[in-house]
């Protein structure tokens, strides 16, 4: 007994420290600034963590191309948080400590980003989120750390709405997914029906599970109600059975929807989703000088790949990583506290046009894309995706700094 | 029955000493590995009391976890300046609680339907947790829970900082551990426990109290449980329903298998494989999931008793069994 039990205590302690060797870092010329990329890289999502982290990265691979940071070239580390906010948290740690990590850009999944804002309060390290929409995350639970350059969800739902602001549609339909994020979503839509279409009405308002096989009973309810539209936040599945049901059961009205400027949906949806909105923080239709040598750039590269153009994600992930690098040549710096003295308030040029960073709750304030999905082949892909592209101005989609439940607005 | 010696204070010293002083010779980083290691194995070990000593097979043994991180947390948000003890009293109380109530139902089926009803039980609970949104906020989970709290510790450097969350876990942690360790292997109500196991039916013809046995024993789990998932709770300063989720309930089968279930510390192993070697093949291969499966299924084919089974290749370091494998 004792000498296994020695043994195992030997075992354990070996392991600690061999488990998780890393070596602080040392300056050699300019010494880089280290940044780390923390997505979903495994699992049923590993293609949306994958995607943004090409974005992450061509932007590295151009800024320091053209010559860092001031000098400094970034070093870009990436990681899995395997959709875990206990992993994402060991993972943050880990490069924080051993690797010198600076900055962490992320996630999908908002509890993720909650867990690593903890750490990066704890250790003074700035978040950039291109990705987790809730509130919240700039709102309530605000950490000075955290810096958002992907939409709120309330942002997001007044774009979509925007879409219908000068269409006769009056009656409409809310069929989202119930949990937490579903039921924020068809808040927003009814708060920014009541900002942009005043006299709206409420035609029905229904929750599905997650992860849904059939919409059936759903579809049905929506053609009893009779709406002129239907507004929805669904995503992965629930977005895609969704609409090519509502597709095949004759349901004629527009869709709202969020997520469905991404060509992975849309080549599985196909013509069920022709006539349906929807908005993004970044779309590939987004017509500005920036914009088009961008995709030029991308396409000259990966034309051969998987991903020929560089769609939302991939867009979001770069149009943020370049703010990014914007407010650290400002700074001129990567420490946490002049990042934040020199990010708040500023302005950048964007790919979408001018975005601020508000100061009080570190969230973007942005022009939004809207489109409408048209037939196939288009420019970019043979099958029906996003046509023209609208641009919802900044103050439109605006959440006033006192609505957004962050103590540094008010 | 079971031939065991003393607890040798030598190699009580041996851990004591090496857990203590560990954080001074690794960096901070690897204490926090270390902690959530710890964590883990407390986790593990409080699973393998109802699968490795009753022979229970349970699917939702996250959903004690889950309370008990649940309650740590919303006791350290709700009520501002609730000293750490209590707090973490609470999440162990809370997992117990659970423990008796759900174990009630459980404990009188066994095999595939106690299987069955743990899952059910945890699944449900985990519904409440991704459901009941005013009070856990859904899936987004809350965090910042912990500013509330005072965390200084005598003889540490900063309120808060790995070093102090690693020697309050093990604090905790490494007694507790070691009590059900004696509880299970030293004292009467241990061998009970093995017996009702070996062979139920004799075991109630000698006159024990089967339910009774199993049913205390499957609230020292929760308890136990839940004392983890407290501690979890704090030194994330986090939670979310992946704290009570059917992913935790599953990990917590394989760290104990993988470790071996026919000694004591067994789990302590899988859970030390399962963090370190997780992190290791994930940052190799996004199939890491694959490669831990491939790992489960070979040790329950080829190597049912764990990392400890693979021990006894080595004749010099073979552990004694906490208990033989079938009933006499």
């Amino acid at each position: 007994m004792r000498s296994s039990f020695a043994l195992v205590c030997a075992i354990v302690l070996v392991a600690s420290v061999a488990g998780s060797m890393g070596h602080p870092a040392s300056a050699e010329g300019a010494e880089p600034i280290k940044v780390l990329g923390l997505d979903v890289l495994s699992g049923p999502f590993k293609d949306i963590g994958e995607r943004y982290l090409l974005g992450v990265k061509f932007a590295v691979e151009e800024i320091n191309g053209s010559g860092g940071i001031n000098g400094r070239p970034i070093k870009l580390y990436l990681d899995d948080s395997q959709l875990k906010p206990d992993v994402a948290q060991r993972k943050a740690i880990k490069y924080i400590l051993d690797d010198g990590v600076k900055i962490i850009m992320g996630f999908t999944g908002t509890h993720v980003a909650k867990a690593v804002a903890q750490v990066a309060a704890k250790h003074k390290v700035i978040v950039v989120q291109y990705s987790a929409e809730a509130d919240e995350l700039t709102g309530k639970d605000h950490v000075p750390y955290v810096f958002r350059l992907a939409l709120t969800t309330s942002m997001h739902a007044a774009a979509t709405t925007a879409a219908f602001a000068d269409k006769p549609h009056k009656k409409f339909y809310l069929l989202n997914q119930d949990y937490a994020y579903g039921h924020d979503v068809a808040k927003a839509y009814k708060k920014s029906l009541d900002r942009l279409k005043p006299g709206w009405q409420l035609a029905g308002e229904e929750y599905h599970p997650l992860a849904t096989k059939d919409f059936a009973p759903y579809i049905q309810k929506i053609i009893a109600a009779g709406p002129d539209a239907v507004l929805t936040g669904n995503w992965g599945s629930d977005l895609s059975v969704l609409v090519k049901q509502a597709g095949k059961f004759g349901v004629k009205v527009p869709f709202g929807h969020q997520f469905l400027s991404d060509p992975v949906a849309m080549r599985e949806i196909g013509e069920a989703a022709i006539g349906h909105f929807t908005s993004e923080v970044y779309m590939l239709g987004v017509d500005t000088p920036p914009n088009r040598e961008f995709i030029e750039r991308w396409h000259r590269k990966f034309k051969d790949t998987e991903n020929p153009w560089p769609e939302f994600t991939i867009g979001k992930a770069y149009n943020t990583t370049m703010f990014m690098a914007a407010a650290l040549k400002k700074a001129n710096s990567d420490d946490a506290d002049a990042v934040i003295r020199a990010w708040e308030g500023m302005a950048y040029e964007s790919l979408i046009g001018r975005q601020v960073m508000r100061a009080c709750d570190h969230q973007v304030q942005t022009p939004v894309a809207v489109a409408e999905i048209v037939p196939g082949p288009g420019k970019f892909y043979p099958f029906p995706f996003t046509g023209r592209v609208t641009l919802v101005p900044a103050e439109n989609v605006s959440v006033p700094p006192k609505e957004t439940g962050n103590k540094r607005c008010e | 029955m079971i031939p065991r010696r003393v607890f040798s204070p030598a190699a009580v010293g041996i851990v004591l000493v090496g857990v203590g002083l560990a954080p001074s010779v690794m960096s901070t980083s690897q204490v926090y590995s270390g902690t959530e290691v710890v964590i883990l194995s407390l986790f593990a070990v409080s699973y393998n009391l109802l699968f490795g000593y009753l022979g229970l097979l349970s699917f939702g043994h996250s959903a004690y976890f889950g309370l008990g991180a649940y309650a740590t947390a919303l006791l350290l948000l709700h009520a501002p300046g609730v000293p750490l003890g209590p707090a973490i009293a609470g999440g162990t109380l809370a997992g117990a609680i659970g423990g008796v109530l759900i174990g009630n139902f459980c404990v009188r089926l066994s095999g595939p339907y106690f299987a069955m009803l743990t899952l059910a039980f945890g699944q449900l609970l985990f519904a409440v947790a991704w459901k009941w949104r005013a009070v856990t906020r859904g899936d987004d989970g809350f965090g910042g829970f912990l500013k509330h709290a005072s965390l200084a510790l005598p003889g540490t450097p900063e309120s808060g900082s790995q070093h102090s969350l690693y020697y309050l876990v093990v604090a905790l942690a490494v007694p507790v551990i070691a009590a059900t360790w004696a509880l299970m292997t030293k004292t009467p109500f241990g061998n009970v426990v093995v017996s009702i196991r070996q062979n139920e039916e004799r075991a109630v013809f000698l006159g024990y109290d089967v339910f009774a046995t199993k049913l205390i024993t499957y609230t020292i789990s929760a308890g136990l449980a839940g004392l983890a998932g407290s501690l979890s709770a704090i030194f994330h300063d986090f939670v979310s329903p992946s704290v009570i989720d059917l992913n935790l309930s599953t990990d917590v089968v394989l760290m104990t298998f993988i470790g071996g279930t026919t000694f004591f510390f067994g789990p302590v192993l899988g859970a030390v494989f399962f963090v370190y070697f997780g992190d290791f093949i994930s940052a190799l291969t996004d199939r890491w999931q694959v490669v831990m499966g491939l790992i489960f299924v070979f040790m329950v084919l080829y190597v049912p008793k764990g990392f400890i089974g693979l021990g006894r290749l080595i004749p010099s370091v073979r552990p004694r069994e906490t208990r033989p494998e079938t009933a006499p």
